[in-house]
C-alpha cells in the first residue's frame, strides 16, 4: 500500500499516464463521433478523371483510378409547401447541409440533382459543400426540355439547338468542379417514342408504318443524344456521359445510334427484382448500367398506413441484385450502382396543381404496379408523395428546415453501404 | 492503492467506454418486421440458408420430361385440348379493347381451332396499350401458389398471323410477373410485324431460369403502332 506521503514508483506514474492519455483519447474520440478524424483520413473525398473502364470480369467506374460503385440518391428537394418551381440552390436555409450531414452518415456517396439550379453559382456553392463537407459527389442532370410545353420534338432543329446550347452551358459552368462524377442527359425521354408518353412526330414519320414510325423516332433522338455526348466529352474528358432511359424497349436502336454514350442511366420500378434487365442490356446495348431511379414507395393504400418495413424490403433485394451484376459479381458484371428514388418525400406531387394541397400528405394513390404486390387490391397503389427514405416533419422544423425523420429503408441502406449497424 | 487497482480501474473505464462507443445506446432501425416469406426472400438474398425443416420453397408441378428430355409443353394447342396449361386470365391496359376467341376454326395452323384476337385501339380504359396473360392459377399476379416448373425447355415457340398484314405486336412474353410468387424468369420478343400467313415466332429460353413460371405466355399490342386496331391470330403456343 502506498501512503499520501510516500513518493511514488516512476514506474507507475507512467502507467497511470498512459492510462489517462488513452482515456481522454477515446472520450475525445467518442465524443467527436467515433473515429472521425482517423476516417477523414482514409475516406478522403475521392478525386481526379471518371473513368469507365471494360475488363474480363466486367465494367468498373474508377475516379482517380480508384473503383467507384455509387451509392447515390436521387436529391431533388422541394420543402412542404413548394412545387417543383422550388430552387432549393437558393434556399438560405441551406437545407443540403443538413441533408448532407444524415446523408454521410448513411453511406451515400452520389447525389443525383435532376437539374442545376438558376443560378450557376449557388448550384457550384451546393456542389463544393456536397463534396467537401460530407465527400459526397455529384452527378448533374438535365430533362432536355422533355416537361417543355409544347412537347419537345427532338427533330425540330430550333430545340435541338437551344439544348445544345445549354448543356454546353452546364458543363462549361461545373466540369471543374472536383465533386461532379458525371452528367446525365435526359431522364425517361425515350417514353415519347417507347409509349407514347409526351409524344412528337415529324412530316416524315407520319407517312411510316406504325413500328417504323417508332424506330425512326427513337434514331432521331438517340442520335441527338449522341451528338450531346460528343460535344460534352470535347469539352470535358474527364466526366462520362449517362443517358437516362426508362426500361429497354428500343436500346437496339441506341446502341447503333447512340455509341458514344458512356453508360446507360436505366429506370425500372419492377418490384423485388429487375428480372433480366442486366443480360438484356448487356445483349442489346453493351454499355455497363447506373440506376438513375429504383426504389419503392412507402404507403400501404389497402390498410391505409405507412409500410416501412415494405419500402426497406424492396430496396434491400434491388440493392443486392445492383451488386450482384457488378464487375466480378456473380452476375452480367455490367452494374456500375445506382440511385435510390428517392431522397425524402415530396408533398406537392399527388394534386400539383392545387397549391393548398403542398402542405398536405396525400396518400392518393396516382397509378398502379403489381410488382409492388402488398397492396396492390387497391388498384392504383403507388403514392407519390411517399418515396423517400426521409420523411420531413412539419411539427418540428428549426432553422426554416423541416425536421428529417429517417425512414427504416434509410437504416437498411445505411447497414448495406457501410457495414454498419 | 496497489498496481493491481490502478490497472482495473483504468482498464474498467476503458473497456466500458469502447462497449460504449461501440455499441451505441439505441436499438437496430434496420430490424424489419416482414411475412415469413419475405423474411425467407431476405435471408436467401443475402445467402442465409433457411432452415432445412421449412425451406419455404413451394411445390410446383414439374413439366412432363421423357427419357431426361423436356417434352412439348403446350400453353395452347386447340380448344379444350387435354394437354393445353395456363388460362387468358391475366387482362391488362385496356382491356375493354380486346376480345378473344379461342375456338376459331378458319385456317387454324394445326388441328382444328386457333386464337382469334381482336383489339379496337379505342383505348376505352385510357391507357393506350393492351394485353393478356396466360396465368395458372386463373388471375394469379403472383400472389397465389401455382405455375410450373418448366426446367430445361429452351424456347417458347408459337404461330402467329394478322388480318390484313402489318398489325404490329408490341411483345410476345413469357414470365415476368412480379408478386409475391414471382415468375423466376422474364423473356420476350417484339416488336413484330405480323404477315397475313402463318409465321412461327421463337422466344429463347436457353438461359433462363425457369423454375416456376406462372405466366406461361402474354402478349402486349399498343394504339401507337395500331392506331385503327388489329385483328390477329394465334396457334400451337408451346414451350419445348
Amino acid at each position: 500500500m502506498f501512503g499520501y506521503n510516500e513518493k511514488m514508483d516512476p514506474r507507475l506514474k507512467a502507467v497511470i499516464v498512459a492510462c489517462a492519455l488513452i482515456f481522454f483519447a477515446a472520450l475525445a474520440c467518442h465524443m467527436t463521433g467515433g473515429t472521425a478524424y482517423i476516417r477523414n483520413i482514409i475516406d478522403a473525398p475521392p478525386k481526379g478523371p471518371v473513368r469507365v473502364i471494360e475488363s474480363p470480369d466486367g465494367w468498373r467506374l474508377t475516379v482517380g483510378g480508384r473503383p467507384y460503385f455509387v451509392k447515390g440518391v436521387c436529391y431533388q428537394l422541394v420543402e412542404i409547401g413548394k412545387d417543383k418551381e422550388y430552387d432549393f440552390f437558393a434556399d438560405k436555409a441551406r437545407p443540403w447541409l443538413t441533408d448532407g450531414a444524415l446523408m454521410k452518415k448513411m453511406g451515400v456517396n452520389t447525389v443525383r440533382f435532376y437539374r442545376a439550379g438558376r443560378d450557376a453559382g449557388q448550384t457550384r456553392a451546393v456542389i463544393r459543400d456536397m463534396y467537401e463537407k460530407f465527400g459526397i459527389k455529384t452527378a448533374m442532370g438535365n430533362y432536355l426540355g422533355f416537361w417543355d410545353w409544347p412537347f419537345a420534338n427532338y427533330a425540330d432543329p430550333a430545340l435541338r439547338e437551344r439544348i445544345k446550347i445549354e448543356i454546353a452551358e452546364m458543363v462549361k459552368a461545373y466540369k471543374d468542379e472536383p465533386g461532379i462524377l458525371f452528367w446525365i442527359l435526359g431522364n425517361e425521354n425515350n417514353y415519347s417514342f417507347d409509349l407514347g408518353f409526351r409524344a412528337w412526330s415529324t412530316p416524315d414519320t407520319e407517312n411510316l408504318p406504325p413500328l417504323e414510325a417508332r424506330k425512326e423516332r427513337a434514331r432521331i433522338y438517340y442520335s441527338f443524344i449522341n451528338d450531346l455526348a460528343k460535344m460534352v466529352k470535347e469539352m470535358d474528358p474527364n466526366h462520362p456521359v449517362v443517358m437516362g432511359n426508362g426500361e429497354l424497349a428500343s436500346i437496339d436502336v441506341a446502341k447503333q445510334y447512340a455509341p458514344d454514350v458512356d453508360i446507360l442511366g436505366g429506370i425500372i420500378y419492377q418490384g423485388k427484382t429487375f428480372g433480366t434487365y442486366f443480360e438484356r442490356l448487356k445483349r442489346n446495348y453493351g454499355k455497363p448500367n447506373c440506376f438513375i431511379e429504383f426504389g419503392s414507395d412507402r404507403y400501404d393504400s389497402v390498410w391505409q398506413q405507412e409500410a416501412e418495413d415494405w419500402q426497406a424490403f424492396f430496396l434491400k433485394l434491388q440493392w443486392l441484385e445492383i451488386v450482384k451484376n457488378r464487375a466480378g459479381g456473380t452476375g452480367a458484371g455490367n452494374s456500375l450502382g445506382g440511385f435510390v428514388f428517392e431522397w425524402q418525400d415530396e408533398w406537392w406531387k399527388h394534386n400539383p396543381d392545387s397549391e393548398s394541397s403542398w402542405r398536405i400528405h396525400d396518400t392518393g394513390a396516382s397509378w398502379s404496379n403489381t410488382a409492388y404486390y402488398f397492396d396492390v387490391k387497391a388498384g392504383d397503389n403507388m403514392s407519390e408523395e411517399w418515396w423517400g427514405v426521409v420523411g420531413l416533419d412539419p411539427k418540428n422544423s428549426s432553422g426554416g428546415l423541416e425536421k428529417r425523420v429517417p425512414k427504416k429503408a434509410y437504416y437498411v441502406l445505411k447497414e448495406l453501404w457501410t457495414g454498419k449497424k | 492503492m496497489s498496481y493491481r487497482n490502478v490497472f482495473s480501474a483504468s482498464a474498467g473505464l476503458i473497456a466500458a467506454l469502447v462497449f460504449f462507443s461501440i455499441s451505441g445506446c439505441g436499438e437496430r432501425k434496420s430490424e424489419l418486421n416482414l411475412p415469413p416469406q419475405e423474411s425467407k426472400q431476405l435471408q436467401a438474398a443475402e445467402g442465409v440458408p433457411a432452415p432445412d425443416s421449412d425451406s419455404g420453397k413451394e411445390t410446383v408441378a414439374k413439366a412432363a420430361s421423357k427419357g431426361g428430355e423436356f417434352k412439348k409443353f403446350f400453353v395452347y394447342a386447340d380448344r379444350g385440348y387435354f394437354k393445353n396449361h395456363y388460362i387468358p386470365s391475366g387482362w391488362m391496359g385496356d382491356y375493354g379493347d380486346v376480345k378473344i376467341n379461342d375456338a376459331w376454326a378458319e385456317k387454324p395452323y394445326s388441328r382444328k381451332t386457333a386464337i382469334k384476337i381482336v383489339y379496337t385501339a379505342q383505348k376505352k380504359q385510357g391507357a393506350g396499350w393492351a394485353g393478356i396473360y396466360w396465368q395458372d392459377p386463373a388471375n394469379n399476379w403472383g400472389n397465389l401458389k401455382g405455375g410450373y416448373d418448366l426446367t430445361g425447355a429452351k424456347k417458347l415457340t408459337l404461330w402467329a398471323r394478322g388480318e390484313k398484314g402489318g398489325e404490329v405486336i408490341t411483345e410476345f412474353k413469357v414470365g415476368g410477373i412480379n408478386g409475391e410468387h414471382s415468375d423466376s424468369a422474364s423473356a420476350s420478343i417484339g416488336p413484330v410485324t405480323l404477315g397475313t400467313d402463318w409465321k412461327e415466332y421463337t422466344i429463347d429460353l436457353k438461359d433462363e431460369d425457369l423454375s416456376l413460371i406462372i405466366g406461361g405466355f402474354s402478349f402486349i399490342i399498343g394504339s401507337m403502332e395500331n392506331p385503327d386496331g388489329a385483328t390477329f391470330y394465334l396457334d400451337d403456343i408451346a414451350f419445348e
